[in-house]
């Protein structure tokens, strides 16, 4: 008999025998409810593959983790003004109780001033540690599961937003951007902080 | 007592510390069982502890204890505070309340205080209590404020009349037997958590009567007995609100069966049936029964299709016929002899009757659901009202605790010493209070201190008069504190950043005992803001009422600086009033100018949640944020902030292309006025003197202050002035108090000033800049540098700073 029953205290992570079908149907209850256990309890192999959104910009398409949205706000968004906000950033937002700052992502990394309404954007909020941030995009496409392999270094890839902002590029799947949204969030909330009152 | 256990200390220790030494060792000795019975027996002497343990000076030791006592008071008050926010028995307050209790029990009763030894003993008690869950949590806590309120209450006694009060203690025990007898009701007796009768031993003494001093019990039992009317009114809502919904899909199906019918009546009248009631009644057409109309009818409201029209006959004759044949279609008694379209009108009459029953009906509901609405908005607001009622302490807490201070101050400095206090009855809320308690407090006691020393021999027996009252103006609280004498400077700056925290601004005037008197101004609760919600280039914005003296839609009403709140935000303004009407102006309150600001419109009050900002979002006057109805968010702007922070910005700082010295005469002329005036604000006799004949000499007009008060009075009476030359160390406001008020003072900011004093240090011109005074100079000042400033200043040329 595999030595799969149950003892107290022992580790659920310790590798389980694989059984045949003879060995289970020589179990009584109590061990195959044990094994079974063990088995469900067997912490997963860490997934290698990460699923990503694709963000339709003006020139372009970058990609975010999924992972680090915490909501997407479809049209319309009741976007206020801020003293010195820098160009780039739509306005604040009521979002759960909080009020956090939207920027325009065309905008911040493209340079390009929009001439759609920001309120027919969508708003990805996105978090990452203690930073929450609305990201207003103009629109949405496919998520896209992606291996660790399948991402290219972006040292040589020649796209003017890369070249423009190399530090928030975390690599190229399929000639598209990865954005490093903890990263973006990071320098968004520094400029937004240290935007002057009038400026 | 073992003397000879701190013989080997005795080189080191002072007297005052040998007492007191003396003193925590007698105290375990002292607090028995039997204090609580002798404490209730009456008044008990002071002194007579200290007596009989040979401790000299009495006193001194009495000061000692009582500054000692006021100190745990405040001690355990904070941590009440933050057992409140806490809200659990493992909180570290209730650590500390105890660890306080358990020293003021045995210094109290090393003193011979009695009562108080025994209220801290009842604080212990209550702290197990709460510890071991026999009490409701929030009963105990209500339990300790009562307990502290009455430790305060039993030290004052004894500071006021030099002998210890029973009274606060008998109050507390009838206080807490009503807080555990309604603990007791709240907790079933079949879980047998209720207190033992012997941990309340003395409690069941008092039978429960509603005492006077029981503010936060009644409140308590008001804020239940609020909340549950609150709750029992969702029913009736439910109902009502059902009610609503039900009559408007009858209005809706009533409706339906009307737009059916007119489709029906379209038809016929456009097929060119005749419907008039004539052509109904004299048709030839076939008669039909009203079965046969309402299935007609019903036919009409299924399938939506008109009938077919009939073609148009001669009607009948009404008479008797005249042939067989006609004799077999007349019907003599008129029976049922209504037309299709005689039916038609006939359920469209009906259907119109029941639109309007139908409407009756939603309009009785929505009535009936609206009414409800605003009974649950008042219920809302008295328990709204009730919970700030048990936030709030009365402002008489504040003045037993100044009244202290003065007392001791007047024992130690032996001048007489008095307070006049107003409006004990006044409700702070307690954080509030707690917060601006400790600046206030030192506020008085540094002041007086300060005046008391820099007081000539001669005035020893004159009296110094405190001023202290605090009044509730509609959802403002207003704090005045006074001084007869001349104060030192350097208030203003304490004040002023528990004042900002809680949003709240503070002013100073001189007051009728002749010193000066600072008046404080807070909203009466945090978090709900009461505002004006306006628009300015588009945008809603918040701006707090205490900020606001009276809104001008005709423009009316004179001031000395305008500014559009747009243009402040950066933002873009399409200010143009609406038809023809100026834009609505809001004249700022606590301003020594009248300043105004002009919004694009003023849409109405507003009670808001106010949340502060994200530090990245933070900006200079705007204090948060509030989110309207829809979802929309709104700033909160603190309007004399912002407009320092504009103003601060807008100062020149590059230096001038081609800087030409002028005279003040010459500046006079070629700006076609009056020479420049410059006031000289100095303490010093000779200063002043000296200062105006080389102002004088160089053609300008002097005018002259000798203290802080009286340069203010000046410069906000609106008489002409460009310079102002300021010292730092004056009585009443100094240089830097003065700075402060002309720096957070919109209609003030902009005024040139130049600081000459013979403080020299970077620190002292690092705080002048800060503050925004245009120059520093040195005493003393070469004359030449002192008039080339005055020039710069006056030329608006960069400040030499």
């Amino acid at each position: 008999m595999p030595a799969f029953s149950e003892k107290p205290g022992a580790d659920i992570h310790t590798p389980l025998p694989e059984l045949n079908i003879q060995d289970l149907e020589h179990m009584n209850d109590e061990e195959f409810w044990s094994y079974a256990s063990q088995r469900a309890h067997n912490s997963p192999e860490p997934s290698l593959h990460v699923e990503y959104i694709e963000c339709k910009l003006s020139n372009g398409t970058c990609l975010l983790a999924l992972s680090d949205l915490v909501e997407v706000l479809s049209p319309p968004h009741r976007l206020a003004r801020l003293p010195g906000m820098p160009a780039w950033m739509g306005g604040i937002l009521a979002w759960r109780g909080a009020t956090i700052a939207v920027v325009d992502l065309d905008h911040y990394l493209s340079s390009i001033t929009s001439t759609t309404q920001l309120t027919q954007y969508m708003v990805l909020v996105a978090r990452s540690t203690d930073k929450t941030l609305g990201l207003l995009v103009p629109a949405l496409g496919l998520t896209r599961t992606i291996e660790q392999e399948q991402i290219t270094s972006h040292a040589t890839f020649a796209d003017p937003l890369v070249a423009t902002h190399r530090a928030l590029i975390v690599g190229i799947n399929a000639d598209t951007p990865i954005l490093n949204t903890s990263v973006l969030l990071t320098a968004l909330v520094q400029q937004i902080g240290t935007a002057t009152a009038h400026g | 007592m073992d003397n000879t256990s701190f013989s080997g200390q005795s080189d080191e220790l002072s007297a005052d510390d040998l007492a007191i030494i003396q003193a925590f060792d007698a105290m375990n000795d002292l607090v028995s069982a039997g204090s609580l019975a002798e404490a209730q027996a009456g008044q008990s002497s002071i002194g007579s502890e200290m007596g009989s343990l040979g401790i000299e000076n009495p006193e001194d030791m009495l000061m000692l204890f009582a500054s000692e006592a006021d100190e745990e008071i405040s001690l355990m008050r904070r941590a009440l505070q933050e057992l409140e926010q806490d809200n659990a028995t493992t909180s570290p307050g209730l650590t500390a309340i105890g660890r306080s209790a358990h020293k003021l029990k045995g210094t109290a009763g090393a003193m011979g205080c009695d009562s108080m030894s025994a209220i801290a003993l009842k604080i212990e008690e209550e702290i197990q209590l709460i510890r071991d869950q026999k009490v409701a949590f929030f009963s105990g806590l209500l339990a300790l404020v009562h307990a502290i309120n009455a430790l305060e209450s039993a030290l004052q006694s004894v500071m006021h009349d030099g002998q210890e009060s029973s009274q606060p203690l008998q109050d507390l025990l009838k206080d807490l037997a009503l807080l555990h007898a309604e603990n007791n009701q709240a907790q079933p007796a079949s879980e047998g958590s209720a207190p033992s009768s012997g941990a309340l031993p003395e409690v069941v003494e008092f039978s429960p009567v509603v005492s006077t001093a029981q503010p936060d019990a009644r409140s308590l039992r008001s804020l239940i007995s609020h909340s549950e009317l609150l709750i029992e009114l969702h029913t009736p809502l439910q109902n009502a609100q059902q009610q609503v919904t039900k009559s408007l899909q009858e209005l809706q199906a009533a409706h339906a069966r009307l737009h059916a019918l007119e489709a029906a009546l379209s038809t016929m009248v456009f097929a060119g049936t005749p419907t008039s009631e004539q052509n109904h009644l004299a048709s030839g057409e076939r008669p039909a029964s009203s079965l046969v109309a309402r299935i007609l009818q019903e036919t009409f409201q299924r399938t939506g299709r008109a009938p077919q029209a009939r073609p148009y006959q001669v009607p009948p004759p009404l008479s008797a016929p005249k042939s067989p044949a006609d004799a077999a279609l007349w019907d003599e008694m008129q029976l049922d002899r209504f037309t299709e379209n005689k039916m038609l009108l006939q359920s469209f009459s009906e259907a119109v009757a029941d639109v309007a029953t139908a409407s009756a009906q939603l309009n009785a509901a929505f009535t009936q659901f609206n009414l409800l609405i605003e009974k649950q908005k008042g219920q809302a607001e008295m328990v709204r009202a009730d919970a700030l009622r048990l936030r709030s302490a009365p402002f008489s807490v504040l003045i037993m605790r100044v009244q202290r201070i003065l007392q001791s101050l007047m024992q130690k400095y032996k001048r007489p010493i008095q307070l006049e206090a107003a409006g004990e009855t006044t409700e702070i809320d307690q954080d509030i209070l707690e917060f601006l308690a400790e600046p206030l407090l030192h506020l008085v006691r540094s002041s007086i201190v300060d005046s008391l020393l820099a007081a000539p021999a001669s005035s020893a027996q004159e009296m110094y008069l405190v001023l202290l009252q605090a009044q509730s103006i509609g959802n403002e609280i207003v704090i005045e504190v006074g001084f007869s004498m001349p104060i030192p400077g350097g208030s203003i700056e304490a004040l002023r950043g528990p004042l900002q925290q809680v949003h709240g601004t503070v002013s100073v005037r001189r007051n009728t005992a002749g010193g000066a008197s600072y008046q404080l101004r807070f909203p009466r609760s945090q978090g709900i803001i009461q505002g004006l919600f306006v628009r300015a280039g588009g945008q809603g914005l918040v701006i707090p009422l205490p900020h606001i003296d009276l809104i001008d839609y005709k423009h009316q009403e004179k001031y000395s600086h305008l500014y559009h709140l747009a243009a402040l935000l950066g933002f873009s303004s399409s200010i143009s009033g609406s038809l023809g009407s100026p834009a609505p102006l809001i004249l700022l309150a606590g301003t020594h100018r009248r300043v105004a600001v002009q919004v694009d419109e003023i849409v109405g009050d507003v009670e808001l949640i106010m949340k502060p900002l994200d530090e990245h979002l933070q900006r200079p006057g705007i204090v948060g944020t509030a989110v309207d109805g829809i979802g929309n968010v709104l700033l909160v702007v603190d309007l004399p902030t912002l407009i320092r922070a504009v103003i601060a910005q807008q100062r020149p700082t590059a230096p001038p292309a081609t800087p030409t010295p002028v005279t003040a005469d010459q500046a006079a002329l070629q700006q076609g006025r009056q020479p420049a005036t410059i006031l000289v604000a100095d303490d010093s006799v000779y200063m002043r003197q000296s200062l105006r004949q080389t102002f004088e000499r160089a053609g300008y007009l002097v005018r002259e202050a000798h203290d802080g008060i009286e340069a203010l009075e000046y410069i906000t009476s609106d008489q002409a002035l460009d310079v102002l030359m300021l010292d730092i160390e004056m009585p009443n406001l100094n240089g830097y108090d003065l700075l402060n008020i002309l720096h957070s003072q919109p209609g003030l900011a902009d005024c040139k000033t130049i600081l000459l004093t013979s403080r020299s240090s970077e620190k002292h011109r690092l705080r002048a800049i800060e503050l925004g005074a245009y120059a520093f100079l040195s005493k003393p000042c070469p004359q030449e540098i002192l008039l080339d400033t005055v020039r710069k200043a006056l030329a608006n040329l960069p400040a030499p700073i």
